[in-house]
């Protein structure tokens, strides 16, 4: 009893089980096969679809032929061989086409005779005899002899058959006459092959040329088709609507519907290559679905079917264990269910915090980007533009739509539009920079044609392992305008401020050196005073034009070969007048052989003069300043010492900076214009050389530059 | 007939041409200053210098126009040439050089040396 008791619900449970299983193996199979018979009725559609079409390419092949008949005066062998070659090659459905003529037997002779001068020299209207046995055409009032045929090769046999000699084809022709249309016959069998190769002959009729006000349209013989429907079977390939291999050993028969209604059996082809393997005995089954097609005054029906397709497949166990199997089946689903609800539950509030979050960020950094006052340009390796902002669209004139997508070079004059992909190139080859960086300057070119100045600074970042560059860009043309108006007038006025500096210059020196002994010492002392300005005017007024040059970079050269111990003595030589002012002694030590340089000779006595100048004015009275030229095996150094208190410690990293002077004191106090050392460093720069100082262990303060030996190859 | 050198000056600032002849009175010249260049073309076959100096930048007719007309003028195709100019970047001064003249001499000039460089040039 209890075991009986124990039993119940574990009972219920398989009955349960049982019961869920069934209805879902039941379920499942219906659906299934549902699926497959939609499946299958669709593969039946399109193979009836195909056939269709392809019965009426044949039909329309055979249109073309009738029309040069109807329009052309006389088509002879020749031309008709012309005409039908290149379709039947095209149609391989085609046994032949040929044409017919409807022929009075009063004018029998005069067509045969007209074939036999074409070469044809038995050419009779013929028949057969019910034994089959070629005999000449009987007394008939019209002749439906085949005259033309082509392919001639193989079709020997037809020729100057008369078509009417035979009741299905004469039923056809009947049929063409009375309908004044294109006319199928019936499944023959052609005299150039035998039965097993059932063919349809189309019959498509010649019109007579007549005035369109005629009542009748006339036949005067037809253009006629054998179509062999094996072949046209052939044509069609149910593999092209059965690419998952659903279906195999697919079957399609073909049948006309005649007049009674009643079915004829035309051809049948199977399609081995989708021979099933062998499949389980207990799940064939077999479909079918049958199609109708109207051709040319014919009723086709096609029917398609197969006999093994595969399903749903169910091992064949015993109740019990399908059972338990189906329980188990059915608990894990539901566990799994359950899980995955959670799961899918979880992940999509995940999923949407997520997205929102990313959504608001990607916002932000959208409006950022385009709100910028910058333009931000964005490319991929290849230099294609991924990206462009609002600012870039007004810097350039370009609308985003535009550009995306096009290669940045658009955004380039010449040569650079020409050369950045090669730049590009090279970086992604060889690492080669050629504008990563920070603020070059460069030309654009906006839609318009304008070219326009830009700062852009590119750096690149690595994106999906694909490298993206990244462009910032400033429109400075407003900037570079009104640099390029400020060094203008830094230049004219440098001009015209020595005009006048001239005559007093002038002035001065002539009383000076004139007329000195009408003057008292005050005077002689003044007069010394504004000469002396005179002459720092001038220098200051050279200074800011180099300046200018400078950053205009056209502060020119002339090199040529120098003698690096005659330059020293040259500027000593120089500087000698200005020294006695500040009772300084100057003196040169050329401790080199006299070494060949290469350079501008008044430009290098420039940068003597002002380390020279510079030393006096910060010596103590009655001291020495020092002119020494050495050499390396590369370098010429000239070094210019002084026993001054030497460059200050807070200084010394501005001292070659422009209107640098170490306080304001000094300033009033030693004159200069802060510009001389920086345009002494330019100078150097230039001739591949380089200018410091150092103290030196006496106290003393040395100045020196070097640059390269000359040494002619 | 003084052995003399005939200096012909033009030059469109008159304090210029004030100074110039302070520095070259006593130096043994005969001096001509014109204050435009059409006044030097009209004036230069009756003085027949035996050199020119010229300001570049003047006012009218600009001191290289003056010195291609005047070459123009039979007699005066290679009397010696010099530029007297503010114009002293490297580039500038070989145009001047490059149109005909013997020198080119920076202003503001030495007045003490000014004779000299120009009987250098002769």
């Amino acid at each position: 009893m209890r075991h009986y008791a124990l039993n119940i619900p574990v009972s219920t449970a398989v009955v349960i089980g049982l019961l869920v299983s069934s209805i879902v193996f039941i379920s499942v199979k219906h659906h299934e096969e549902q699926k497959l018979r939609q499946k299958f009725d669709n593969l039946a559609f399109n193979i009836a679809q195909d056939l269709e079409k392809v019965v009426n390419t044949q039909l329309y092949t055979l249109g073309s032929i009738t029309t040069f008949f109807e329009t052309a005066e006389f088509v002879d062998r020749y031309d008709f061989y012309a005409l039908a070659t290149p379709l039947y090659k095209r149609s391989p459905a085609f046994q032949a086409i040929e044409w017919v003529p409807i022929v009075s037997s009063a004018e029998q002779a005069r067509y045969e005779s007209f074939a036999q001068s074409d070469g044809f020299s038995n050419f009779h209207f013929f028949e057969k005899s019910t034994q089959g046995e070629r005999v000449p055409s009987a007394d008939r009032d019209a002749y439906y002899p085949v005259f033309y045929l082509e392919p001639y090769q193989g079709n020997e046999a037809a020729l100057g058959y008369d078509l009417g000699s035979e009741s299905s084809r004469l039923a056809t022709i009947n049929e063409a006459l009375k309908s004044k249309s294109t006319s199928a016959s019936s499944p023959v069998t052609l005299l150039q092959a035998d039965h097993s190769r059932p063919a349809t002959l189309i019959f498509t009729p010649i019109f007579k040329k007549e005035k369109p006000s005629s009542p009748e349209r006339r036949i005067s013989g037809f253009i006629v088709g054998a179509i062999e429907i094996n072949r046209l079977l052939s044509n069609i390939s149910p593999n092209i609507y059965n690419n998952s291999q659903t279906f195999k050993n697919i079957n399609i028969t073909l049948f006309e519907i005649n007049n009674r209604e009643s079915r004829v059996f035309i051809s049948s082809k199977n399609y081995p290559k989708l021979a099933a393997p062998s499949y389980k005995k207990n799940v064939r089954a077999t479909m079918r679905n049958t199609q109708k097609m109207q051709i040319a005054n014919k009723t086709w029906e096609i029917v398609t079917s197969l006999n093994h397709y595969k399903y749903f497949f169910l091992p064949n166990l015993s109740p019990l264990y399908a059972t338990g199997i189906s329980m188990l089946f059915f608990m894990t689903f539901i566990f799994y269910l359950i899980s995955l609800l959670k799961q899918k539950d979880y992940a999509e509030n995940n999923l949407k915090e997520k997205t929102a979050s990313l959504m608001s960020s990607e916002k932000s950094l959208q409006a950022t980007v385009e709100n910028m006052a910058d333009g931000l340009i964005t490319i991929d390796s290849k230099g294609s533009i991924q990206s462009f902002n609002s600012a870039a669209e007004g810097i350039f004139g370009y609308s985003q739509t535009q550009v995306i997508g096009k290669n940045v070079s658009l955004l380039m004059p010449e040569p650079f539009k020409s050369k950045h992909d090669f730049y590009l190139k090279k970086y992604s080859e060889t690492g080669k920079k050629n504008i990563i960086g920070i603020g070059r300057e460069v030309e654009g070119i906006k839609s318009d044609g304008t070219l326009i100045s830009i700062e852009i600074s590119v750096s690149e970042i690595t994106v999906d392992d694909q490298a993206i560059f990244i462009g910032i860009i400033r429109d400075i043309t407003e900037y570079k305008k009104l640099e390029r108006m400020k060094n203008e007038f830094i230049s004219t006025i440098s001009h015209e401020l020595r005009t006048p500096l001239t005559s007093i210059r002038g002035a001065l020196s002539i009383i000076i050196n004139k007329s000195q002994e009408d003057f008292s010492d005050k005077t002689k002392r003044m007069l010394a005073t504004a000469e002396k300005n005179s002459l720092r005017l001038g220098q200051l007024i050279n200074d800011i034009l180099d300046m200018e040059k400078l950053d205009a970079g056209m502060l020119s050269f002339k090199e040529v070969i120098l003698h690096a111990n005659a330059i020293a003595k040259a500027a000593m030589e120089a500087s000698e007048a200005y020294a006695k002012t500040y009772h300084i002694t100057l003196s040169i030590q050329c401790q080199s052989p006299d070494l060949m340089i290469l350079g501008d000779e008044g430009r290098l006595l420039q940068v003597l003069a002002n380390l020279l100048s510079n030393a006096i004015k910060f010596s103590p009275e009655e001291s020495q300043v020092n002119i020494e030229v050495s050499h390396s095996d590369t370098m010429v150094r000239f070094t210019v010492f002084d026993q001054g208190e030497g460059v200050s410690e807070t200084f010394r990293p501005y001292i070659f900076e422009r209107f640098s002077q170490a306080d304001g004191s000094d300033t009033r106090e030693r004159g200069g214009t802060g510009l001389g050392l920086n345009i002494s460093r330019a100078i150097v720069e230039k001739h591949k050389g380089k200018i410091n100082f150092y103290r030196t262990p006496e106290n003393k303060t040395a100045f020196y530059f070097e640059i390269p030996v000359y040494s002619p190859k | 007939m003084s052995n003399n050198i005939r200096l012909l000056y033009v030059e469109d600032e008159e304090d210029i041409i004030e100074i110039a002849e302070c520095a070259l009175e006593d130096e043994g010249f005969d001096l001509l200053f014109c204050s435009s260049g059409s006044e030097a073309l009209e004036k230069i076959v009756a003085f027949s210098p035996d050199i020119i100096l010229l300001d570049v930048m003047m006012s009218g007719m600009d001191g290289p126009t003056t010195l291609k007309n005047l070459r123009e003028i039979p007699g005066f195709e290679s009397t010696p040439a010099l530029f007297l100019t503010a114009k002293v970047q490297p580039q500038e001064v070989d145009v001047l050089l490059a149109l005909g003249a013997k020198k080119v001499i920076p202003k503001p000039f030495d007045v003490m040396t000014l004779a000299d460089q120009i009987k250098d040039a002769l």
